[in-house]
């Protein structure tokens, strides 16, 4: 480690190329102003890697925006941000234009939106070379140029494709030599890994970092995921509600954060290699800049918050050799701190595997084709659950791993009775429930009753019309109708999932991403179910948030007894939660098995690939990288 | 989409044309079948004592002693070789009278459609750059009200203003010649236009609106494109789906509305042959105006979603969508 230390230490060029001094970053929209981003001071010289980690409505998006002078409508940024020596706050946007691309870059998060969809790959790098004085170039010259950018990400063949006929992970590849085709000295990069799959995300990391090698360019990596930021950053920046609370080099802020928030991440993100009794998850949620203007932005929820906290706002000093933090009782605390990280990651005992019972779920086979299944057409339909088994015990938790498009999403739905199997059995509790609507309203009313669901997206599953209180109460009513207590009911439903029970008047909009699948949980807690499908139930979710709806899941298992189907692609998140795992890829199930031995020593090739691609802060974590397209 | 798969659909479409015009006339055939009054009272409309064997020989010529059936089956027949007939009032074959007509009303119509487009996405490109500023408003302001103004008014309007007030345009006449006919023709080409390009306005702004707060535009501009880059090949080519869709829609009211447009300002196009048609109850002539506008009609669709294919890589006309 110390090594690693020392010769990222000695790479670590003197000069800033782009930097910030006071950066503030403010909305007006209607005549109210918002603070987004205040006082902010960020660098990065060339050939440095600088992550800014920061969870949702940190600011770290706007900042990257205004780091290129692309902030939207209504949003202004004061303060300095100087490149080479300009400022580029100064700059009219004539000249500003000629500053991005060349001299500054920036990739987005979403590859399936940052290409224009009317474009071929190849166009989208030649345009930018055509820019200035390059016209003289012949096309022929240009659409060669285009292909060797496009090698260069190793997609040359992608040059007359359209981005829709390209994957994700491909996309981003395209993505990334567009933003490079000018050559800048600078790249941004906001969450450029984020919406993808997590061995295309290795995939795309690996590239980044040694396009940045090769380039000797500066890159800002922003983004939420502590793990990704340790894998490839050189130093780290923690960025919370608009403000920095932490920098340092990477490695001596893994070994010991020095600041309450920066440990909170760190503790709540589950580990890959081991499970945890309970995460240590942050309280509350992340406040509006504003709102803590003037005291220490992370006092409300830090656990050793004093009222020196809330005496003004703590500046940002350092602490120790290349570390800043903004921690005024960080002296007093560091030795608690070190001892709390120390026995949080300590590994829980390992659970008692349940007595063997009759399953309360068994699927045999079960086969889904999408499309037309007649002859004449059978290379339109996609299938996507080719013959999969499994079973799941009462009260047993069972995990379901697989990237997009594995099929995992579409087993939940069959199980549910959202989609009929093409062939197949899939039986529940003793009924047959392959058919949902071949079953006898009774026999559907106690399947619901065994198995309720909760989705992926707390912002879209919830009726947003409706209240909290009247959502519960409809799901009460629709399987209890004789019940008179509602009221009470609904109380108990919220107080379980750990909310008061005024939230009952509330509606969606008013309850932040955590709440509302508190709620969505509630909501299948209504019936009582003897087993939740959970759909990727926490990957909409920030990472300290992430850890408090997994705790709550942890504890209603223990309290009531409710067994999950936990469908997911994120392996440390299904390590800490479930006993069995199923490996699903392209519709087959690849390896099963107790979730230990299947993480620890994986043995389906899918596998091995899949565990190896989690975001490691080891050197060769990125270098050893599978040759892109091998299963 | 493959060049077999686009001439595969374009033939589906042609006989989905055939299908379409079969019962289009049908339906305007007996729909004027049914209207009170008959070709023999309107032609002796003049002499109300004429004789039953003269009010005969009518009937014979026009056929009109024959069944309802034997009237389509016969006017059918002669369609089929695009022969729609004589007409009534005048005589003349109802092909070349509606041949002589139509130069006025394509000249027209093409007119209007340009400026409609052309006015039409211009300021809704402009007041989707420029949105939430007075000229924003100002454009919103002016399309809706163009909107909501019927085509006779603004035309009327538009003669009082600038034929009869101002002296700067001819108040009737079609003009010799293709200056003088442009000239002639302004007035009643801003009339048509005015509705149209107020649709168009707001597709236009709505789609820009959409468009630049993309993802893709976003990156263009922090690749350094130029600003007129990013607005042409970025916001306005993803926003031509919808532009293009009202363009057919204003094309087709190029049609419907050259029939106000040129009773307003006394122009012999096909507009004013459909009303005086209609009024005289020509039969044969009102059938052949019907074949031939629901033809331009259904052809302006196919072509717009022809059209699609070349904007937008990701359309295909698969099998059973036509």
């Amino acid at each position: 480690m110390t090594a690693v230390l020392e010769s990222r230490a000695r790479s670590l060029p003197r000069q800033a190329i782009l930097e910030t001094r006071g950066l503030a970053i403010e909305s007006r929209i209607g005549g109210r102003r918002r603070t987004i981003v205040c006082d902010l001071d960020l660098s990065v010289a060339a050939g440095e890697t600088v992550g800014v980690v920061g969870e949702s409505g940190s600011g770290k998006s706007m900042t990257a925006r205004a780091l290129i002078g692309l902030l939207p409508q209504g949003l202004s940024a004061r303060g300095s941000i100087s490149y080479a020596g300009r400022e580029l706050l100064q700059l009219p946007e004539r000249e500003l234009a000629r500053v991005r691309g060349s001299e500054i870059g920036l990739i987005l998060q979403d590859p399936f939106t940052m290409l224009n969809p009317l474009l071929r790959c190849g166009r989208h790098i030649t345009e930018v070379l055509e820019r200035g004085d390059a016209r003289g170039v012949s096309r022929r010259a240009r659409r060669a140029e285009a292909v060797r950018r496009l090698a260069e990400v190793g997609i040359a063949e992608a040059v007359d494709r359209y981005p829709f006929e390209l994957s994700g992970g491909m996309r981003q590849r395209v993505a990334i030599a567009a933003a490079l085709a000018g050559d800048p000295a600078v790249l941004i990069a906001d969450e450029p890994s984020t919406a993808l799959d997590a061995t295309t995300q290795k995939e795309i990391l690996a590239l980044l970092k040694s396009l940045q090698e090769a380039r000797g360019m500066g890159l800002v990596l922003i983004t939420h995921d502590l793990r990704v930021a340790f894998a490839i950053c050189d130093r780290i920046c923690v960025l919370y509600a608009g403000s920095l609370l932490e920098t340092g080099g990477t490695a001596a802020l893994e070994v010991e954060p020095l600041h309450p928030y920066t440990l909170g991440l760190l503790l709540s993100e589950p580990p890959g290699d081991r499970r945890l009794a309970e995460l240590a998850a942050i309280p509350g949620v992340v406040p509006s800049p504003d709102d803590v203007a003037e005291v220490c932005s992370f006092s409300p929820r830090c656990p050793w918050a004093q009222p020196i906290c809330r005496a003004g706002r703590p500046p940002l000093e350092p602490v120790a050799p290349g570390r800043l933090s903004a921690c005024r009782r960080i002296d007093e605390i560091r030795s608690e701190m070190r001892q709390r990280h120390a026995t949080v990651v300590q590994p829980a005992p390992p659970r008692d595997t349940p007595a063997v019972a009759a399953p309360l779920v068994e699927v045999e086979l079960v086969e889904k084709v999408f499309g037309d299944t007649s002859s004449r057409r059978v290379q339109e339909s996609v299938v996507a659950l080719a013959g999969v088994s499994l079973e799941i015990g009462p009260h047993e938790s069972v995990g379901l791993v697989g990237e997009s498009g594995s099929g995992k999403t579409t087993l939940a739905r069959c199980l549910v009775g959202l989609e009929t199997p093409t062939s197949g059995r899939i039986s529940i509790d003793g009924i047959d429930a392959t058919d949902y609507d071949a079953l006898s309203t009774a026999d559907r009313r106690r399947l619901r009753r065994t198995v309720q669901v909760v989705f992926q997206d707390p912002y879209s599953s919830l009726n947003p019309v409706r209240s909290v209180g009247s959502t519960l109460r409809e799901a009460i009513e629709l399987y209890n109708p004789r019940s008179a207590r509602h009221a009470r009911q609904v109380d108990a439903l919220l107080e379980q999932v750990g909310l008061p029970a005024s939230y009952a008047v509330r509606k969606p909009i008013a309850l932040s991403g955590g709440e509302r699948q508190r709620v969505a949980i509630a909501r299948a807690l209504a019936v009582k179910p003897r087993l939740i499908v959970c759909d990727e139930p926490v990957s909409a979710l920030d990472v300290s948030v992430q850890a408090q709806i997994l705790n709550l899941l942890s504890s209603l298992r223990e309290e009531l007894g409710v067994g999950y189907l936990f469908i997911t692609h994120d392996l440390p998140v299904v390590r800490q939660v479930v006993d069995r795992v199923y490996v699903l890829y392209r519709g087959e199930i690849v390896e099963s098995g107790p979730v230990d031995e299947v993480i620890g020593a994986p043995r389906h090739p899918y596998t091995i690939r899949l565990v190896d691609s989690m975001p490691r802060s080891s050197p060769d974590w990125l270098a050893a990288s599978a040759p892109p397209g091998a299963p | 989409m493959s060049r077999q798969g686009l001439v595969l659909f374009v033939l589906r479409r042609l006989l989905a044309l055939a299908i379409l015009l079969t019962t289009v006339s049908f339906g305007v055939f007996s729909l004027l079948y049914l209207a009170p009054g008959s070709a023999e009272q309107v032609l002796l409309a003049g002499r109300p004592a004429a004789d039953a064997e003269t009010r005969n020989e009518i009937r014979e010529r026009y056929n009109l002693n024959d069944s309802f059936a034997e009237q389509y089956a016969l006017w059918a027949k002669g369609a089929v070789r695009l022969d729609f007939g004589q007409s009534i009032r005048t005589g003349e074959p109802v092909l070349t009278a509606i041949k002589d007509r139509s130069g006025l009303t394509i000249f027209l119509g093409v007119y209007g459609f340009a400026l409609a487009m052309l006015a039409g996405v211009s300021l809704g490109i402009l007041s989707a750059v420029r949105s939430r500023t007075s000229a924003d408003r100002g454009i919103v302001m002016f399309s809706i009200v163009g909107a909501s103004a019927p085509v006779f008014v603004t035309g009327v309007f538009l003669l009082y203003a600038f034929a009869v007030l101002l002296d700067l345009f001819p108040a009737f006449g079609q003009g010799e010649g293709f200056l003088d006919r442009f000239w002639h023709l302004t007035l009643p080409a801003v009339a048509l236009a005015v509705g149209g390009s107020a649709l168009v306005v707001r597709l236009t702004r709505a789609g820009m609106l959409g468009a630049l707060e993309q993802d893709y535009v976003t990156f263009a501009r922090a690749r350094g494109l130029s600003a007129r880059r990013v607005l042409l090949a970025y916001a306005f080519r993803n926003a031509l789906i919808p532009v293009v869709t009202a363009g057919a829609l204003v094309l087709s009211f190029m049609l419907t509305g050259a029939a106000l447009v040129e009773v307003t300002f006394a122009l012999p196009g096909i507009g004013a042959l459909l009303i005086d048609s209609v009024n005289f109850k020509d039969l044969p002539m009102v059938q052949g105006l019907a074949m031939v506008l629901a033809t331009v009609v259904i052809l302006i669709n196919l072509l717009t979603d022809i059209l699609y294919l070349f904007i937008d890589p990701r359309i295909t006309y698969s099998e059973g969508t036509a």
